[in-house]
Formats: C-alpha cells, structure tokens, sequence
C-alpha cells in the first residue's frame, strides 16, 4: 500500500478522515439514541445525573476526609491525594490503551477492509489513534474531571480553575494514547510470541496467577489482629502523611501534571501559577515527540501487518489425531470446555473473578476481625460479606447474559440438531455454575472461619448464596435467549454496549443490595440467636432459583424456537 | 467485567469496612447516651387495674381499681426506649390529703394502700437530666357500678 | 296488565335460558330476546334509580346524625355514666348480647343498603339473587332488631329532635329497600335457584360482607384492649398490613378479571362505595357545616374520586387518582402517622388502613381489569393538572382553616412539620427559615414558599416516576400473558400429539410417507406481523431425486428451508419429512436432516475433526462410520493438512467444506443445501455435484437452493420456483431444453405484470400490532 492520498486537498483529507473516525466509532458505540428525541432527552438526562452523582460523592468523600484530618493534620486533603488518585486513573488507562491499540492497530480484523478503502494507510493509522483518544476525552471529562470538581468544591479552588482543567485535560487524555501506541510494540511481541507457543503461554499465565495469589493471601494474613483505627489515629496518620510524599517523590511527572490542572497550594489557598503553562507546554512537546516516534516505528509496523495475510496464525502441519466417540452431553460439555478454554476472554474471567472472591473475603473479614465489633456490628459484617460475594459473582454473570449470542450463527444452528433444545442451553452454563460453586464454597469457608456462626448457619448461608447464583446466572441466561445478538456477533465480533450485559449488571446491584438490606433486617430482628434468619434467607435463595428457573424452562419452551 | 462496574464494586468494598468501623465497633465515642422519650403506666400484671386514657386529657393515665377493704395494689411503669441510658424515675404523689397511703419500696416498687373512696393525683417522672419525661398519673378508688 | 304479561313472558324464556347455562353471571340467552327484555325492564329500572339515591341520602342522614357518631363513640370516648370514657360491650346500655348482635347487623345492614342502592345501575343475575335472598332477610330481620340498634345510637349522646330525624330517615330507609327488593322478587320470583346461582350467591357475599366491614365493630365487641403491637416501623404486624395491601388486589384481580364488564364495574363501585361509607361513620353533620373537618387529605380523596369516577365514568379524573393517590398511599402505609402503640383493633387503626387500602389499590385494579384504559401522556397531564389544582386549593384551605383550628391543619402534609421531621434537621431548617406570613381581614396566614414548592416538585417527579413504574409493569403483565398462553398451547399441541400418535412410540413415523419431505399447506409470519412471508405452500419431494429450489432474493425460500430444519416455528400447515411431523416429533425429523446453510456457523475455535467428531456425537454415528466417512470427505475435499487445524486459520471454502462434511456425517435421508457452492474452488463445486448426486442415488433426497440456474439445470431432477411467499410451479427440468431454458423459463415467471402486482397489493394486509390482552375480553 502507497501513501498517496487519492483526493489532494485539506478539506477532502478531513472528509475523509472525519468519515473514517466515525465509522470506527459508530462500530464501536451505540448511537441509537440520537434517533429518538425520547432516546436523546432520556441520555442527557441520565448523563446529567451520573456527573452530578460523581461530584457529589467526590465532594463529600473530600470534604469528609478534610473534616476528620485523614489526610493530614491542618483540616485540608493535600494535592497528594490527588495525584495518588489521579495516577491510578492514568495508569489504568495507559494499561487499557496499551492492550487496546495493540489488538486495535496489530490483530483488528476490519484493518482488512479499512485499507481496502480510498484512504491512506496514515489516515486509517491515526484514526484509530483518534478513536481512543476520544474513548479516553469521553472517560476524562466524564469522570476525572467530576472528580476533580468535587475536590475543587470541597477545597475551594478558584472558578477559572474549573476552565483551565478542561484544555488540560483534553490533552491528558492524548498522553495514554500516544504512550499506549509506543508501549504496544513491545506488547505485541510478547503477546505474538506467547501466541506462538500456547504451551509457554499457560505455563506463564498460570505462574503469574500462583505467585499472585499467593502474595496477596500473604499480605492479607499480616494483617494485625486488633486494629482499633480510633485509638491508633496518631501512630497511623503519620505513617499515611508520610507514605503520600514519598508518592509524591517518587511520582514526580504525575505530581507535576496534577499541579498543574489544579494549581499550587500556599498562602492557605490554591493559586494558579505560570508553573502549570510551562508544564502544559513541555506536555504538548512531550507528547509531539512520542507521537513523532509512533509515526516512525508503528505506523510501519502496522502497514506491513495489514499488507500481508495473518501467516503467524497457522501452525506448521499437526499429526493426525483419532476420531472418538462420545455420549451427547459429554461431547457437548467438552466442545464448550474446549471453547472456553481457547477464548481468553472467557478463560481469563472465569479465573479473574472466581479467584478473586475468595481473597476478597478473606480480606474483608481478617480487617473485620481486627475489629471490636458489638452485635450490631457483627451483623453488619456478615451481611456485607453477603453483599460482597453475591456483587462480584452477579456482576460477572455479565458475561452469561452475551454467552449464546458469541456463538454467533452457530448459535442457532444448534436448533437444526436432533437434540432438545434445552439441553445446549443449559450445558453451556456448566462451566460457570461449576467455577461458581467452587467459589462460593471457598469464600463462604473463609467466611465461616472468621464470623461467629455456627456450621449450620454458615451451610445455610452458603446454600442461600448458592441459589442466588444459580438464579442469575439462569436469569442472565434467560436475557441472552429473549434478546439475541448473535447477528451483531456474527458480523463483527463483539459489541461493546450489549444491553443484554448492561441490564444483567444492574440487576446485580440491585439485587445483591436487596438481599444485603433482607438480611440485615433480619439479623437485627432475630436478637442474639440469627438462626431463623439464616433460615429464612435460605429459602429466599432457594425461592428465587425455582423461580428463574421456571421461567428459563418456559421461556425455552415457549419462545426459544423463534428468536434467532 | 466492566472497568466502572469494577469501580463500583471497590467504592462498596471500601465503604463496608468504613461503615462497620464507625457504626459497628465497642467504643463509647460513638454511643451517645440514649434519653427518656416516654414514661407510661401499664396494665398491672396480675388484673388489678387496667390503664385507660381520654381524649380529652392524652397525656393523663387513668387507673380505676373497685374499693375493697385494705386494698393494696402495685404500679406497673414502662420506660421507652428499651436502650434508655438512664432509667431511674421517681414518683410525686402529694399524700398529704389523702386516706391511706403510698409506699414506694427499695426495689422500685409502688405500693398504694386505700381503705376508702379516693382519687389521687400524681407524676412519674425520668431522671435523666434536663430532657427529663414525666407523666401524670390519676389513680381513682370507687364504688364498682353495674351498667 | 300488558306490561306485567310482557315481562313474565321474558322471565319465563330467561329462566329457559339460564338453565341451559352454567355460568350465571353471563347472560348467554339469546341476544336479540336479552336486548329485547332490557329494553322492556329498562324503563322500569331507571326509575329506581331515584329510590335508591334518596335510600342512600336517608342512610347517609341517620348517620350523620348526632355529635356523636358511632365511630367516635365507640373509640371509647364517651358514656353517659362514665365520664372517663369505656371501650367495648360495657359502653353500651344494652345488654352485651343484643349490642354484639345489633353491632354485627349494622354490618350486614350497610353491606345490603349498598347493594340495594347500586341494584338499578346493575344487570346481571347474580345482584338480583343477592338483592332477593341476602337484603331483603335483612331488611326483615332489620325491623326486629330496630329498636335494639336506635337503643345504641340513643346511648351516644342523641338528642330528642335527631332522634326523632334518625327514626323519620330509618322507616324511609325501610320503605325504599322493600320497593326495591320488592321489585326484585316480581322480576324473579324464584325461591328455589340453580346450585349454580347457590354457589355464586355465597362466593359473592363473603367479598359483599368483607368489603363493608364496618371500621368501628372490632372495637365495640372487643374493647380497645391493651396490648402494645406497633403498627408502624415496619414491625411484623406492620409488614403483615403491608403484604395485605398487595395481597388483597391480586386476589381480586383473579377473581375478577374472567367475569363480565357489569359485574367488575359492581364489584369496584361496591368496594369503593362502601370504603366511602366506613370512612363517613367519623363524621356527623357538624362535621359537614365545620369544612375544616372535612377529608381533604390526598388519600381520602381517592375514597370518593374512585366512585364518582366509576359511576359518572370521569377518566380524567380518574387519572388524577391513579397517577398522585396511589403512591402517596404507598409512602402513608409505609409511615403511618397515627400514634404510636395505636390498638391493632381500633377504629382509628382500621379507618386508616381502609382509606389507604382503597387509595393504594383501587385505581390499579380499575385499570388492571380495563375499566379505564391504561393511560397515554395526554393523561399524565391532565392528572398534573388536577394535582395542581388540589396543591393550590390544599395550600389556600391550610392557610384559612388553620385560624379555626387549634394547632392549626395539616391537609396533605404541606402545613406542619411530619414530614420534615421524617427527613431530618436539614428538612427541618429549610421549613422554618423561609416563612412567609400575612393577614387578610380576621384572617392570619402562615406559608413556607421554599418547603411547599420543594415538596410539589418532589411530588411531580414522583409522578414521573410511577408512571415509568406502570410502563415496566404493563410490559412485565403482557408478557407474562403472552407467556402463558403460548405456554398452553405447548401442552395443547403435545396432548394433540400424542392423541396423533395414537398408542406409537414418539420415535416411530406419524406418518407413513417415509421417503418424502412434504408441506402441506404450509405458512409462516414473523412476530406480530399481518404479513405472511410464505402463504399455501404444498411441495412433495420424493427419494431419489434431487430437487431444486429456485426464487429471487426474498422470495421465502430460506424461510421455507429454516422451518424444514427447525430454526423456526411454523405458523400455518405441516411440514413431513421422513413421516415425521417436523413440529410435533421435531428431533425424530432432524436425526433425518443435513443442512448446509447458506453462510457456513462453525465454532471456529475448534479444530476440524473436533467439530466433525462432536457433529457425529450429536447424531450418534458409530465410531466405525465417522471414521470410514471423515477419511472418504476428508480426501474427497483435500483437507488432510488442515482437518486438525483450528478452523481460525481456515480460508472461506474450506469452512464451507466442513460445513459439508458436518451435514453427511450421518448420511441423512433429507440433505438440504442452501446455496452451497458459494465461495468453492470449481474441483470442489464439481466434488459437491458428485456428492449430491450419490447421495440422491442412494435413494435419499437432496434439496437444494441455488442461484446459480446452470448448476440447477444440469443436476436437478425436478425444480420448483418460488416468488412472494407462493411457490409458482413445479416441473422436472427434463421438460427444458436448448430452445426452451430453465434460465428463459424462471425469468419469465418471475417477471411482475402490471396486473399482478395489484393483485398482490390488494392482497398484502397493512402490519398491525397485535395486541396483547390481558384476558379475553375487548
């Protein structure tokens, strides 16, 4: 491919990279709401209120953190705080954008068809950049800079501060892009070889994951066994004053940009300073030359990738493997153990999530139990142990909720097989509820280890639980089959807004906050012995399983057949 | 799982153990004292009067208890809430003019001694300092009538 | 006499009528001798209308007579012996026997009073039995227990001159009920009535008797007691209302919600009438001439909204009621805001739950059994409207009544400080601060501008809010609807199947042309669609041959082959193949079928062989025949170095290949192709030819879609041509030749004529939604 631009000319060049952006993002995003004024009131709306939420909890965590000398010991939160949080915003974007623009410039199957078209290969490379660079403005503005609102609200900065953040910010959100570009060429040969060599690849994951998990159950452990923060605050608090300049040290450049998109603190007050425009130049530089580097070793890069075909992917010829014979139920648990494990998306979750949990709670209740708790508190521990478990499991159910619809047209094809047709429906679930038991199993005996319960009420607890999950997960499931996508699977691969994840997210936090309420009503009614809560919790989970799974059959029965 | 979603689940992680820290734990520096909201008479535990009130004086409790000779009969009090820091009262009864008696034991107990027609007039009251509750009392002693 | 002979005419045929009908409540006589009868009675019962408005305002005069009425007398506030104030059977004069039974006969009396009134709004059988066999005993018995019934009220403080006006009222009262039930007993004069009418008269009274409970009897018979159970805080006994609140609807819908229009509209006014009435026993006349006494609170207003609505059928009134009383129903039932330690038992208790109750549920069950239609935005803003109008109106009478009243009225909340005092001392402070007060004559007015706006903005996005709630509902309810009754039809089409079976096995044949696919007149729609995608389709494909399907793009030939294979139901008509019913014996018929379709669906993460073995296991192929046909295809499409490969790495034909191998693992009777040669090498088109030529040889059949004619002509045997959802002709492709084409031959059929397409045009019905009911009727 040549770099000749087919139409010479500034306006047909922004014509045709405008159309390229946008055709990469209405790909990427739903804009459906745009065709209904009901639809776009509705999102504005919902917009308004979701900045609104985030400044006003950014203003009283602040404010709070401020009046109770968190902190430090003059009734302020120090910028360093700012800078802690806003490293971690930065860190975790320039991991996304890393990973992303690498999968995006290197593996991306539409890069096939967008050289085909009449652009440049340079446009089709910087319009990607662009692409997540507006994903990255879009995140900035919406949350980071809320955030930073709400500081400024609770720590009284001056009004053109709140103007001088949007410019700044509007080029912050470049900086992850440009060093995502840059840091994805040694990414994507990491990622090329342990492509190569799957076996290497496991080995390493799952060592990673070992020592992982390992450090962090050590870590937990140390963990003292009477933390009184009350009695302790002037040991502690120090140590934490201490702990952000140290941060601030050692994270310098993320100090200075914090500076200086919200200014310098003296005289008693925040102060917009000459300091803030030099760093805002030697930013932009910063950033022009990183992007210059970019230019010269990825675009290359990602030209040759998109001019040859993927001949990294076949493997060299594989002896013949022997034809077996199995049951249908077993053949069809093995084809989706096969899938998940090939599907890293899959794969990676299932361990992400379901490791997680138990080490969550062990967290939870090791700081629990360092506490003096009274009875109230008890109850309150057990129910946010409930709370916490049911939240991270329902939220991964997400995941369920799109699990027919990414077979794609083999999806469907599974009705022309001589088979009920609840039986693929529900093996597919197999693997979750597996990984689901195994987790709540572990959790709750970590739990059960910590709280006061007896092993009778811990079994109930562990049952209720149990049934909770079983009843999303059919419930995720349900929403897939009323609801599907695999059109949308088919043809491209994925879809980042699936309303069908989206809604299944927002039952969980729903019902899991429900439950939490339930059981601590319960808990505080039942006085000193919390048997009969227990009890009655079980049943509610059990209830609400047969429940789902009621309606899961008959929707199966009923509308299954004629939803593609 | 989503990046926000993960966010979320961290913010609520958080807050529970802030939550259990500050409302959950032993300490005195978050228990504040509990006051008297209501003082009341209640129905004597073996019959020997029920409590009744009028519309036209709510906050006065009425006992009717049939004359007999040497009649002799205990109050019976509640103080609300049950978690009441301080749950001591006492009781004004102006005894001067009446026949009989009132007796109030070591132990709490109120004991009225009538051995004819009376009404006595009276308060309960909380001892908790300047948000004290009190209650009037009117105990009448009568001929029982037949309706 | 003429008329008199008319209508015992009419009675005799009803009765013929009603005997050969089991369901009482419908009148299912002949329709032009009901509409006949009716307008013969009509004139006749319309002018009973006016007896029995003057038997409620008589009814409504006795009670309102006094300044004591019996709901305050019985709060235990008074007794002419006892200064103090008794509750129960010791407040009355009478002897505890005869107040117990005057007490429960007022009950019985306010529930016959209610249906005698609302008896000539009414025409269904069961109101006259209940006029006949309930009221009228107990207007009889009423006369016997007369005095017993004036002695309680004379107890509570009458005087002579309203005694004498409740005795003048009670014998006018006695007079109409008896013209009315008199009139129902010339109608009907039946005494004995079918076992059928029985039972719907005695399934109708408990709901007549449990809806005009009186709020005061528990009270009278039991006393106050003295047992402390908080109502309020969400305690058990609280929580047990509030499930009560959901409970009783639901009960009443399904109860309801088969019955006619007239029996729904009378067992709705009838609640609704006689909460009303509940409500009234708190007051006396001087309550009426003291407006500040007068229930103007958000919830009372939905106890007389709701039965003027229905009788007057004022929907945009009702709407009012259905948007603003039913939540702020829901947040007074949530915190009631009478005493702490009120009696579980006391009137006060009972009135407050009654008027909620009524607020709560009544306007959702006016709509739930289609009284008033579910409302569009045009109503949400008349119910603003009139919440306006009320706000303002509530806001002036605070304001003036509160000069009359000591401590001032609280309509709707919006004077004093229950509120505020719920929300916390930041509520408390925006109240107080901003005070806005002034005089007009004698008249001093007191307003709190910032609290007062807030709490009606609050208010209207509470509104908003309900009105997304009812939307999820009525999404939910329809669904759920539509869900049953398709799930009915499941079980209806397998108790159809096993009757078809008739003593088979569901794996043996239902038919027996078992070397055929056949479609008898088969038709599909999609969704709610009008529209019919294929209309009459009839095809009989025989072994042996291999039969081409041909039709432009849209035509229903995919539509056709995805109902063959089972990706989608059929709406009209059968489908055999093999002799089996594709719908009724759907996994017999697919163990016959191999399908390619027409974009090849693998699980590209697994290996060729992976995917053929599990193929193979689903169709249970012996290990001997996987293995002999995997290695024949295998080498037959030259997939050696790539069968064992992820099918990720395979290019389009090779997928399509598989695809192939994966529809004949089995060696299937029925092969259906659906344009399979898409994207093949011409050695691999010229190996599938051979493949669907063997096949067919073998004595299968080989279905085949294509839109490539030449390929068609050249291995077809016999072709069928589809266009607009009609298959147009079939013929056997030897009646082609060079001078007569197949290519010449399709593109002339399926050429559109002018006249032809208006033909279709005129034919094609315009898409309409189907509508969802929530039950049969319209």
């Amino acid at each position: 491919m040549e770099d000749t631009i087919q139409n010479k000319g500034f306006k047909p060049f922004i014509k045709h990279f405008k159309a390229l952006v946008l055709m990469q993002l209405k790909d990427k995003l739903d804009f459906s709401f745009l065709s209904s004024k009901k639809k776009l009131i509705a999102k504005i709306v919902f917009f308004i209120l979701r900045i609104g939420a985030i400044i006003a909890i950014s203003y009283l965590a602040f404010h709070y953190a401020a009046v109770l000398s968190l902190f430090s010991l003059s009734g302020i939160v120090p910028v360093g705080v700012v800078t802690m949080i806003y490293t971690l915003i930065f860190v975790m974007s320039l991991l996304s954008c890393t990973v992303g623009l690498m999968k995006t410039l290197y593996y991306a199957d539409d890069n096939r068809v967008l050289v085909t078209m009449p652009v440049t290969g340079n446009m089709v490379f910087f319009s990607k950049l662009v692409v997540y660079f507006i994903f990255e403005l879009e995140r900035s503005l919406t949350f980071t800079l809320p955030l930073l609102i709400g500081y400024g609200v609770a720590s009284l900065l001056p009004i053109g501060m709140y103007f001088w953040m949007i410019p700044c910010l509007i080029f912050l959100s470049a900086l992850p892009v440009v060093l995502g570009a840059l840091l994805s060429l040694p990414t994507m040969a990491v990622y090329g070889f342990l492509k190569r060599h799957g076996a290497i690849k496991v080995t390493v994951f799952l060592l990673v994951i070992t020592i992982f998990v390992a450090a962090v159950i050590w870590l937990i452990l140390l963990i003292p066994e009477n933390i009184n923060l009350i009695q302790q605050w002037h040991h502690i608090q120090p140590h934490i004053i201490d702990f952000i300049r140290q941060f601030n040290i050692y994270a310098y450049p993320l100090a200075k940009l914090t500076n200086m998109m919200i200014g310098e603190y003296y005289n008693l007050r925040f102060n917009f300073t000459w300091a803030q425009v030099v760093t805002f130049v030697i930013l932009i530089a910063a950033m022009a030359l990183v992007l210059v580097v970019v230019y010269l070793i990825a675009k290359p890069l990602f030209l040759k990738m998109t001019a040859t075909p993927f001949e990294f992917e076949k493997k060299e010829y594989i002896k013949a493997r022997e034809n077996r014979r199995r049951k249908k139920y077993k053949s069809i648990l093995r084809k989706e153990f096969l899938l998940n494990l090939r599907s890293t998306e899959i794969s990676y979750s299932f361990v992400a999530v379901y490791i997680s949990v138990p080490i969550l709670i062990l967290l939870l209740n090791k700081i629990f139990a360092a506490m003096t708790t009274q009875l109230l508190g008890d109850y309150m521990a057990y129910s946010f142990n409930l709370l916490i478990i049911l939240l991270i499991l329902f939220a991964s159910n997400a995941i369920v909720s799109t699990m027919y619809s990414m077979e794609g047209r083999a999806g469907y094809m599974k009705k022309t097989k001589p088979l009920e047709l609840i039986m693929p429906l529900v093996i597919k679930l197999f693997y979750n509820i597996l990984f689901s038991v195994l987790s709540i199993l572990a959790a709750m005996t970590v739990f059960g280890i910590y709280s006061a319960l007896s092993v009778g009420n811990i079994i109930m607890l562990t049952v209720c639980v149990l049934f909770f999950q079983f009843g999303h997960i059919l419930w995720s499931a349900e929403r897939d089959l009323m609801n599907p996508q695999n059109e949308q699977y088919a043809t491209t691969g994925g879809l980042i807004d699936n309303p069908n994840s989206n809604m299944t997210t927002i039952s969980a936090f729903i019902i899991s906050a429900a439950v939490f309420a339930f059981s601590l009503k319960l808990f505080t009614e039942g006085g000193d012995d919390p048997t009969l809560a227990c009890v009655k919790l079980m049943l509610l989970g059990i209830a609400f399983a047969l429940m789902r799974a009621y309606l899961f059959f008959v929707k199966v029965r009923v509308y299954y057949k004629e939803r593609m | 799982m989503k990046k926000s979603v993960v966010l979320a689940i961290m913010v609520i992680y958080v807050f529970a153990i802030v939550v259990v820290g500050l409302w959950g734990i032993k300490t005195y520096f978050f228990n504040p004292t509990v006051y008297v909201s209501e003082i009341k008479l209640v129905d004597s535990e073996d019959g020997a009067y029920k409590v009744e009130t009028t519309p036209d004086q709510p906050d006065v409790d009425y006992i009717r208890v049939d004359y007999k000779k040497d009649l002799k009969f205990q109050l019976y009090y509640r103080v609300l809430p049950d978690d009441a820091s301080n749950k001591t009262v006492e009781f004004d009864f102006d005894i001067s003019k009446y026949v009989g008696k009132i007796e109030i034991t070591e132990v709490g107990e109120v004991l009225v001694y009538a051995n004819e027609r009376m009404t006595i007039d009276g308060y309960i009251r909380s001892r908790d300092g300047v948000k004290a509750k009190s209650r009037k009392i009117r105990i009448m002693i009568r001929v029982s009538e037949s309706v | 006499m003429a008329v008199e002979l008319i209508l015992l005419e009419k009675i005799g045929s009803k009765r013929r009528a009603f005997s050969a009908n089991k369901n009482s409540d419908l009148l299912v006589a002949d329709e032009a001798e009901t509409s006949k009868r009716k307008r013969v009675e009509k004139p006749f019962k319309d002018k009973f209308i006016a007896p029995s408005v003057l038997l409620g305002l008589l009814y409504a005069v006795r009670y309102l007579s006094g300044d004591r009425t019996l709901g305050n007398a019985t709060m235990a506030d008074i007794s002419r012996f006892d200064p103090y104030g008794i509750s129960g059977l010791v407040a009355s004069p009478l002897p505890d026997w005869l107040t117990a039974m005057a007490g429960i006969f007022m009950w019985l009396e306010a529930a016959a009073v209610l249906i005698v009134i609302l008896y000539p709004l009414f025409d269904f059988k069961n109101i006259n039995n209940l006029v006949k066999f309930f009221a009228t005993p107990v207007f009889i018995f009423e006369l016997t227990l007369m005095y017993a019934e004036m002695q309680l009220f004379c107890s509570f403080g009458m005087d002579v001159g309203t005694l004498y006006l409740s005795a003048a009222s009670f014998a006018g009262e006695i007079g109409m009920s008896f013209a009315i039930c008199g009139y129902a007993w010339i109608r009907d004069p039946r005494f004995k009535i079918s076992k059928a009418e029985v039972k719907n008269l005695l399934l109708s009274i408990l709901p007549v008797l449990i809806a005009a409970f009186p709020p005061y009897l528990l009270q009278l018979l039991f006393g106050k007691a003295n047992a402390l159970y908080e109502i309020k805080g969400l305690t058990p006994q609280h929580r047990a209302f509030l499930y009560a609140a959901v409970v009783v609807p639901i009960v009443t819908y399904f109860g309801l919600r088969n019955k006619s229009k007239d029996v729904i509209r009378f067992s709705l006014l009838f609640l609704s009438l006689a909460t009303m009435v509940s409500y009234t026993f708190n007051y006396t006349f001087i309550d009426i001439i003291q407006p500040w006494h007068w229930p103007l609170h958000l919830c009372n207003t939905a106890m007389y909204i709701v039965p003027i609505c229905l009788i007057f059928k004022w929907d945009k009134l009702f709407y009012f009621t259905y948007f603003i009383n039913v939540m702020g129903a829901f947040i007074a039932m949530a915190m009631p805001n009478y005493d702490d330690g009120t009696n579980i038992i006391s009137t006060k208790l009972i009135l407050f739950w009654i008027n909620h109750f009524c607020a709560f549920f009544m306007p959702l069950l006016l709509v739930a059994l289609k009284v008033f239609d579910r409302p569009h935005f045009k109503q949400f803003r008349y119910s603003m409207i009139g919440f306006l109008i009320y706000f303002v109106l509530m806001l002036i009478v605070n304001g003036w009544f509160s000069n009359y009243v000591e401590g001032g009225v609280d309509y709707f909340f919006l004077n004093k400080d229950f509120v505020v005092s719920k929300l916390g001392s930041w509520a408390e402070k925006l109240r107080e601060n901003y005070v806005w007060q002034f005089d007009i004559g004698n008249l001093h007015f007191v307003y709190y501008p910032v609290y007062q706006t807030l709490f009606f903005i609050v208010y209207v996005g509470i509104a908003f809010g309900m009105w997304f709630i009812y939307e999820q509902f009525f999404a939910i309810a329809d669904f759920h609807y539509d869900m049953m009754i398709r799930n009915r039809k499941f079980r209806q089409d397998k108790y159809a199947m096993k009757s078809a079976l008739n003593g088979r096995k569901k794996s043996e044949p239902m038919y027996d042309q078992t070397d055929k696919l056949i479609l008898e007149g088969f038709g599909k729609r999609y969704g709610t669609s009008n529209v019919y995608a294929v209309k009459n389709a009839d095809l009989e494909v025989n072994a042996g041959e291999i039969f081409g399907f041909l039709g432009p793009n849209g035509a229903g030939k995919s539509t056709i082959i995805k109902s063959i294979v089972g990706i989608q139901p059929i709406t009209e008509g059968t489908i055999k193949v093999c002799g089996y019913d594709v719908e009724k014996q759907s996994v017999e018929a697919k163990r016959q079928i191999g399908y390619v379709p027409d974009h090849y669906a693998l699980y590209e993460r697994l290996t060729g062989r992976e995917y053929i073995n599990y193929i193979a296991d689903i169709y249970d192929v012996s290990k001997e025949d996987r293995d002999e046909r995997i290695e024949k295809y295998v080498e037959l499409f030259e997939l050696q170095g790539a069968i064992d490969n992820s099918m990720r790495t395979y290019s389009h034909g090779m997928k399509q290949k598989i695809t192939i191998m994966a529809a004949l693992i089995h060696d299937p009777k029925l092969w259906i192709l659906d344009e399979p040669l898409t994207g093949l090498d011409p050695n691999s088109i010229y190996q599938v030819k051979e493949c669907m030529k063997q096949h067919a040889k073998a004595g299968n059949i080989v279905f085949f879609s294509s839109h490539i004619i030449d390929v068609v002509e050249r291995i077809c045997d016999r072709i069928t041509i589809i266009k607009k959802g009609k298959i147009i002709c079939t013929r056997n492709v030897s009646d082609f030749g060079p001078d007569n084409t197949l290519e010449d031959f399709y593109l002339k059929t399926i050429e559109e004529t002018e006249v032809e397409r208006e033909e279709i045009d005129a034919n094609v019905q315009p898409e309409t939604k189907r509508k969802h009911r929530l039950f049969k009727r319209d």
